[in-house]
């Protein structure tokens, strides 16, 4: 009898120690908290950054020079706009759910070799993200997810509007412009619900003669002076814009020769977004662009 | 010439090793064959899918050459669990493959992006509508429970939104006092597109959407009280 009581005893107090040790080392989960996956941003550390250079050297290395130019501000303004991304033929818009999915991400508690999280959202203004030296806008497009719906929408005007700004005032005044939207075959950036054809799909010819959102961007680019690093996210960004962009003005531009699936375009911003704010160097920002499982093909030219 | 022992002993062995290596070899390159032939579709699949999004040509093309892949469902199946999840995605929305279904079915509870919910949106048809809407029901109860992601709840909001589902007041006031902006005008978005809301719960929450703190909230409540944006 005395040893099933000893017995008790032990397997009473192993628990109790069990249950310390996991409430002790086991992360608290808290509802409302769930952590993002980790599919579009890698915990992957950088070899060499901004940070990490050796102090007696460091000012003759580019890395070390051209971050101290992009942080010469106390604040340093970053801008993400997502374009209107619709899905022709089909009716779907995806921008809105893709700028929570980076949301997600942003406030998110930051962990070792992350640094495009731990944003505290400002309370009355549902684009601004801010962390210590850092204020951060991030816009969508569409007003929601059906693309015949949103055209009736009497609020998709401004919202389009509002993105657009976003951007060219990002392209004008801040220090980091990334856009995450569709090409349109050289007319994007583009912000709006696509121009249609008869049939009802997009309008690429339109879009490649008058070429609308490049003809803004430029105007906006025009006479710039302060440096600005402008991301564009979308399909073979880099054949369809830069050229005319290095015409315009000595930016630094993160682009891609291919074409980018929503997946990838994500991905790349949030990583390209996490390699600047960790000061990461040339060789380790151009690792965490072009993931060796991913697709994208991203380019960064003229900053280092 | 040698002895009949060591003929008779070393014929033999060295077919039987010739034999051996022969059939390594052959298992060997039937491997590599399998390996080659497996990766060729599943690279062909994968870069079909990343043509969709191109062209109208590229996507009728595309989507003609994805539908002749033989095995193709069991494939994107598996694939739902790798690194080409997202691409896997699209091509069962765009080839309306339900019977994907149940796996998806399976993997909705964990997914947080939302991607998952999305597709099947995507399947929804007059032959599921009933349990999917009833299936949609049940996870937005539970999202808003469990609090998960604002772009699950965001998602499985406008999807009943567009099935018209009657929901709760108190589940939308629950929704309603979300941190999220999104999530908020998310529920307001939900009461424009329903005709047969009773107009003293619009209004209710059109006077709540307009002490919103923020101007996302509020330009939605302007409009879903018939005002300018």
């Amino acid at each position: 009898m005395k040893r099933w009581f000893y017995l008790a005893v032990a397997m009473a107090l192993l628990a109790l120690g069990l249950n310390f040790l996991f409430y002790r080392f086991l992360p608290p989960v808290r509802i409302g908290e769930t952590p993002p996956p980790q599919e579009f941003l890698s915990t992957q550390k950088a070899r060499q950054t901004a940070f990490t250079l050796p102090a007696q050297n460091r000012e003759k290395s580019a890395c070390y020079r051209a971050y101290q130019k992009l942080f010469r501000s106390p604040t340093l303004r970053l801008r993400i706009a997502f374009g209107y991304k619709d899905s022709r033929p089909s009716r779907f818009v995806g921008d809105r759910y893709e700028r929570l999915m980076l949301i997600h991400y942003l406030i998110s508690p930051c962990v070792a070799g992350q640094w495009a999280c731990g944003f505290t959202r400002d309370k009355n203004d549902a684009d601004l993200f801010l962390k210590e030296g850092v204020e951060l806008r991030v816009t969508h497009s569409s007003v929601g997810p059906d693309d015949e719906v949103n055209r009736k929408d009497p609020l998709q005007a401004v919202q389009s509007a509002l993105s657009e700004a976003n951007f060219l005032d990002g392209v004008k005044g801040a220090d980091v412009v990334f856009y995450n939207g569709h090409s349109r075959d050289g007319g994007g950036p583009d912000f709006a619900p696509p121009r249609l054809t008869p049939a009802h799909s997009v309008d690429y010819t339109w879009y490649m003669t008058n070429r609308p959102g490049e003809k803004k961007l430029l105007a906006t680019l025009a006479g710039k002076k302060d440096p600005l690093v402008l991301g564009l996210f979308s399909c073979r960004s880099g054949d369809h814009f830069l050229a005319e962009i290095e015409k315009q003005a000595r930016v630094a531009t993160i682009s891609s020769q291919r074409l980018y699936f929503y997946s990838d375009a994500l991905r790349s911003t949030l990583e390209a977004l996490n390699a600047l704010l960790g000061r990461w160097c040339e060789e380790d920002f151009h690792d965490a662009l072009n993931p060796k499982d991913g697709f994208g093909r991203a380019r960064l030219k003229s900053f280092f | 010439m040698g002895s009949p022992a060591n003929k008779s002993y070393s014929a033999p062995f060295f077919i039987r090793r010739g034999v051996v290596y022969n059939d390594i070899m052959q298992r060997f390159l039937f491997a590599l064959m399998i390996c080659a032939c497996l990766e060729g579709r599943a690279s062909q699949w994968v870069e079909l899918t990343r043509r969709i999004g191109r062209s109208d040509a590229d996507h009728r093309q595309a989507v003609a050459a994805l539908k002749k892949i033989k095995g193709l469902e069991a494939e994107l199946i598996t694939a739902l669990s790798g690194p080409d999840k997202y691409l896997a995605l699209e091509v069962i929305s765009e080839l309306h493959l339900k019977g994907t279904l149940p796996r998806l079915l399976e993997l909705a509870p964990t997914d947080e992006n939302g991607a998952i919910y999305l597709t099947l949106s995507s399947l929804i048809d007059p032959t599921n509508a009933q349990s999917l809407e009833r299936i949609f029901h049940g996870q937005l109860l539970r999202a808003t429970a469990e609090g998960r992601s604002d772009v699950v709840k965001v998602i499985l909001l406008d999807t009943l939104a567009r099935f018209q589902t009657s929901l709760d007041v108190n589940l939308l006031h629950t929704l309603f006092v979300s941190p999220s902006p999104e999530v908020r005008h998310a529920v307001l978005y939900y009461l424009s597109l329903q005709p047969r809301a009773r107009p003293e719960l619009v209004k209710r929450f059109v006077e709540l959407g307009e002490q919103d703190p923020t101007e996302l909230v509020r330009a939605r409540a302007r409009a879903l009280k018939g005002g300018p944006p």
